[in-house]
């Protein structure tokens, strides 16, 4: 019993030294801004937040019978992440749209402007004459402006010129949107940055219902769909 | 945008390990890294070329010829021009300094590219090698190198000295064998000047991973056939590299015809390494006002009330950015935010995430937004825009706002009184790391350790804080090498505090920061103020707003530390430990600062005065800094010791790196790692350390660092 109860302390003991070593070495504070210094040495681009999984059908469901608030989803396909986002502000054409890991997407008339949150972020966009072709299902070439910040956090502006035509008339039928809309195709290049061609599913009056839009190279293409208008 | 900036590092202390980040990073460059030779410098095995690394590349290189290692610290200052810092022990090398046949040397190089590569023109380089100090590897040339077929290129150049030495065909006057001074000087007597020598070679990169080299040496490696196991069998190297996905590489080759080579590179470049734009959370939007409210005044009638709610209301706002509410002043048509920002490296994020807050909490007739940052309690700036250019600006170029914003001094706008009561205390527990490198009998020792910082805020700028630190492993202690000096021994005895500091107190003292006038800020500290030194030390600094210029003076009364880091203090007389000679330490040192930030990232700092020796003179330091908080800097400090009295190196020179934490974390960090490299402490030139100098606390929130910063307005 009694050597027992010696092992059992001397463990104990152990333990408590271990735990003293193990807060040591990880740091501890009052403070609620404190960081953890060794942190830095794990580089952050291997340690980006796991993907956030497949959305399912339930939880569609469950967003859409919550809020009566416009509702898109969002896929990034090189990432392997998905999202759901609620409307969360409004200013002017621009709508913002969030979710509870605070997250947002800023878009006008279902165009993609910016990003927040999601890391290598759309910082901003001219888009006022693609979208313009865009809304009103016309072909042309017109000047895209794209905005991100470097590793340095200087802002880099890529310039892209885009030729866009319409395409097919299709159906749409997902979550509480259902339309018709035209299917707008957008090729653009530029010096500075790759070529991508966008797609972007146009209503009767103008609202892109759906999407593939590229947001830069960290982001790759990003997918959209209005769930609720 | 240009990039000005420094961070300032919140808790110094606190930094550890972000150095390690250089290691493991490395990173996804859009321009071509070169190959390294095994000096450290972009060429060819043993050679240079003509060849320049990406803009603001940073490489670490290891490189071994024979018995002769080579550590190397590489940066691309401009396009055009690199310079390399290099610490080399050379085996089974017969010389008086010699420690168990070890030879060590430090060596700086400089390359300046003439002319850049063109379809039909070669790039043409012009360098020197090994340009300070005695000279081992002492050598300049110019270089020409072409791209003649996509992955193959070829380099041909002329050498003198160490570049001059095998098969010379013309001679170019008299070469100096005199070492300057005490070494550590420009070594101009000998530049171009001596034997020349053709040198050149091939290399040959089928994919993007291996490159095959090919050398043609002009260096006969006299020096280390004579006092040491080389044997120059042939001029010609050869070997190949290879080149992994973070673009570190690592080259084996046979030279000489007869001994082997090896070099292994870690290229990282601060504009190119980290997560772009951040990891963190999105902030919240601009909560724009409905049309015709802003004339809505109703409000006012009880405005007292309007402001209690609204500090709740804000304070849980900010929090949520992790930003602190200092208080906010609300009028019918204009609000003040005081601020304090424990978070973000960019200030202009701060100020933008606190914008956007204020529009979503702020009564609709406020149109006029102020946000005065607080250090220490004291107000830096007053941060001026109109709510509805925040509504107007929310979707375009961040430039569009910064127009539209005024950065004015914050004299007379101190907080009406802090919402969170004082006093205030906050602690930390957290590892640190402490080094001395370049001594010859342990190149590198290292502590790792837990370190104990608290912080005791009496009131609004009186904060007593201190720090003690507590070794877990390490060699410092093991420092044995006593050398003698000619001064006071201010610095030299580091040893002694080293070995008997353990735990040792870092810091503890009483700070006290004002705004004595306009453009003006102070500071008082009084206490053990660093390792080495207690006492009292006074600060002035004069900085406008708007201006790229900052002038400070600083004065100090310092008594030594008792060796064992405690409370004890010392006489001010150090005895020599091998001449025995006793020689006072002046109670009062100081100087005079000036600060300027040049533009495109440079900056440069002159101090002016007295040393801890008692020596007058000035240290110059240029750094180039960048937008998330990396500088890399020089400096060199000339004052009325002589070479001779100064010891080894002449002067006090070294080489300043910082790395900011959010490099590794991804995430907003007002930490950043501060490394010194000296290659040698000595006694001259020697200034004392404070911890809390004003000048990086009030750039951050002036003019040019915030518009540098202001890409993350938004973010």
């Amino acid at each position: 019993m009694g050597t027992i109860l010696a092992m059992n302390l001397r463990t104990t003991f152990s333990r408590i030294g271990l735990l003293a070593l193990a807060s040591a070495l990880i740091g501890c504070s009052n403070d609620p801004y404190f960081e953890f210094p060794v942190q830095s040495v794990v580089p952050g681009s291997l340690r980006q937040d796991e993907p956030s999984g497949e959305i399912t059908p339930q939880a569609i469901v469950e967003i859409l019978s919550a809020t009566d608030l416009p509702v898109a989803f969002f896929g990034v396909p090189d990432r392997g992440s998905q999202a759901l986002m609620i409307r969360i502000e409004q200013n002017r054409p621009y709508e913002t749209f969030a979710n509870p890991e605070r997250q947002s997407v800023t878009m006008r008339h279902g165009m993609i402007t910016g990003t927040r949150g999601l890391s290598g972020d759309l910082m901003s966009s001219e888009e006022e004459a693609l979208l313009a072709l865009v809304r009103g299902r016309r072909a042309g070439q017109v000047t895209y402006v794209q905005r991100y910040l470097t590793p340095e956090s200087v802002t880099k502006v890529v310039t892209y010129r885009c030729g866009v035509e319409p395409d097919a008339t299709v159906d749409i039928a997902i979550g509480l949107v259902q339309d018709s809309a035209t299917e707008m195709v957008a090729a653009c290049e530029s010096p500075d940055g790759p070529p991508f061609v966008d797609y972007y599913k146009v209503s009767g009056s103008g609202e892109i219902l759906a999407s593939r839009q590229w947001l830069g190279k960290n982001l790759g293409y990003v997918a959209m769909q209005m769930l609720q208008r | 945008m240009a990039a000005v900036t420094a961070h300032r590092a919140k808790r110094a202390g606190a930094v550890a390990a972000a150095g390690a980040v250089f290691l493991l990073t490395g990173s996804a460059q859009s321009e071509t890294v070169p190959s390294y030779n095994t000096y450290g410098s972009p060429g060819l095995i043993d050679m240079p070329s003509a060849e320049m690394a990406p803009d603001a590349t940073i490489g670490l290189s290891y490189g071994r010829i024979g018995d002769g290692n080579r550590a190397a610290l590489s940066f691309q200052i401009t396009p055009w021009l690199s310079g390399t810092f290099r610490y080399t022990g050379i085996e089974n090398f017969d010389h008086p300094a010699s420690v168990d046949g070890v030879y060590y040397d430090r060596s700086f190089d400089v390359r300046v590219q003439l002319l850049r590569e063109t379809r039909l023109r070669p790039a043409v380089a012009i360098g020197l090698q090994d340009f300070v100090g005695t000279g081992l590897y002492g050598g300049e040339y110019v270089v020409a190198t072409k791209t003649l077929a996509p992955g193959l290129k070829v380099t041909g150049g002329l050498g003198w000295g160490r570049l001059g030495s095998y098969n010379g065909f013309a001679t170019l006057g008299d070469r100096s064998e005199v070492v300057l001074g005490e070494g550590g000087v420009p070594t101009y007597d000998r530049w171009f000047r001596g034997d020349v020598a053709a040198f050149g070679g091939i290399s040959w990169s089928p994919n993007d991973k291996l490159t095959f080299e090919l050398e043609y040496s002009s260096d006969d490696y006299a020096l280390e056939s004579e006092r040491g196991g080389f044997n120059h069998e042939s001029p010609y190297s050869f070997g190949a590299q290879y080149r992994f996905d973070n673009n570190a590489q690592l080259g084996l080759y046979y030279a000489y015809g007869d001994t082997l080579g090896v070099q292994l590179t870690f290229p990282t470049n601060p504009k190119t390494t980290g997560v772009p734009g951040g990891l963190e959370v999105a902030g919240v939007p601009v909560k724009r006002r409905a049309p015709g409210s802003a004339s809505d005044l109703g409000w006012t009638t009880d405005l007292e009330a309007t402001e209690r709610s609204l500090e709740q209301r804000m304070t849980g706002n900010l929090e949520r950015e992790q930003l602190e509410l200092v208080n906010v002043e609300l009028r019918p048509r204009s609000a003040t935010v005081w601020l304090r920002n424990p978070t973000y490296g960019a200030s202009a994020q701060a100020i933008g995430r606190t914008a956007r807050v204020m529009t979503r909490t702020l009564p609709a007739s406020v149109e006029e937004f102020v946000i005065v940052p607080v250090e220490n309690g004291i107000p830096m700036s007053a941060v001026t825009m109109k709510r509805s250019d925040l509504e107007a600006l929310e979707n375009d170029a961040a430039v569009e706002m910064l127009a539209r914003t005024s950065i004015t001094d914050a004299y007379r706008r101190g907080t009406p009184e802090d919402l969170v009561p004082f006093p205030r205390f906050s602690w930390e527990v957290a590892p640190y790391f402490d080094y001395s490198g370049f001594d010859p009998d342990m190149p590198l020792r290292i502590d790792l350790g837990v370190r104990a910082a608290a912080s005791y805020e009496i009131r609004r700028n009186l904060v007593l804080s201190g720090e003690i630190r507590k070794r877990v492993i390490g060699n410092l202690d093991e420092i044995s090498r006593e050398s003698e000096s000619l001064l006071p021994r201010v610095r030299t005895d580091y040893r002694l505090y080293a070995k008997e500091g353990d735990p040792f107190i870092r810091n503890l003292t009483l700070d006290h920061y004002g705004r004595p006038a306009p453009d003006l800020y102070s500071r008082l500290s009084v206490g053990y103020l660093e390792r080495m030194y207690a006492g009292v030390s006074g600060e002035v600094l004069w900085k406008p707003a708007d201006s790229r210029l900052a002038l400070g003076a600083e004065l100090n009364y310092v008594r030594r530390r008792a060796y064992d880091g405690l409370f004890g203090l010392e006489e001010n007389v150090t005895v020599d430990p091998v001449s025995g000679i006793e020689r006072d330490i002046p109670d009062v040192n100081g100087h005079v600062s000036g600060y300027y930030a040049f533009g495109n990232g440079f900056h440069g700092q002159v101090d002016v005065g007295r040393y801890l020796a008692g020596d007058y003179g000035a240290t110059f330091t240029l750094t180039r800094e960048f937008a998330n908080g990396w500088s890399v800097g020089a400096f060199a400090t000339f004052t009325d010791v002589t070479e001779e009295e100064f010891g080894e190196g002449s002067f006090d020179k070294g080489i300043l790196l910082a790395i900011p934490l959010s490099v590794g974390t991804g995430r907003p960090s007002r930490t950043v790692s501060r490394q010194t490299i000296r290659s040698l402490q000595r006694d001259g030139g020697a200034r004392l350390e404070v911890s809390s100098r004003l000048y990086d606390q009030v750039r951050t929130w002036h003019e040019p660092d915030v518009s540098n910063t202001w890409g993350r307005f938004w973010r």
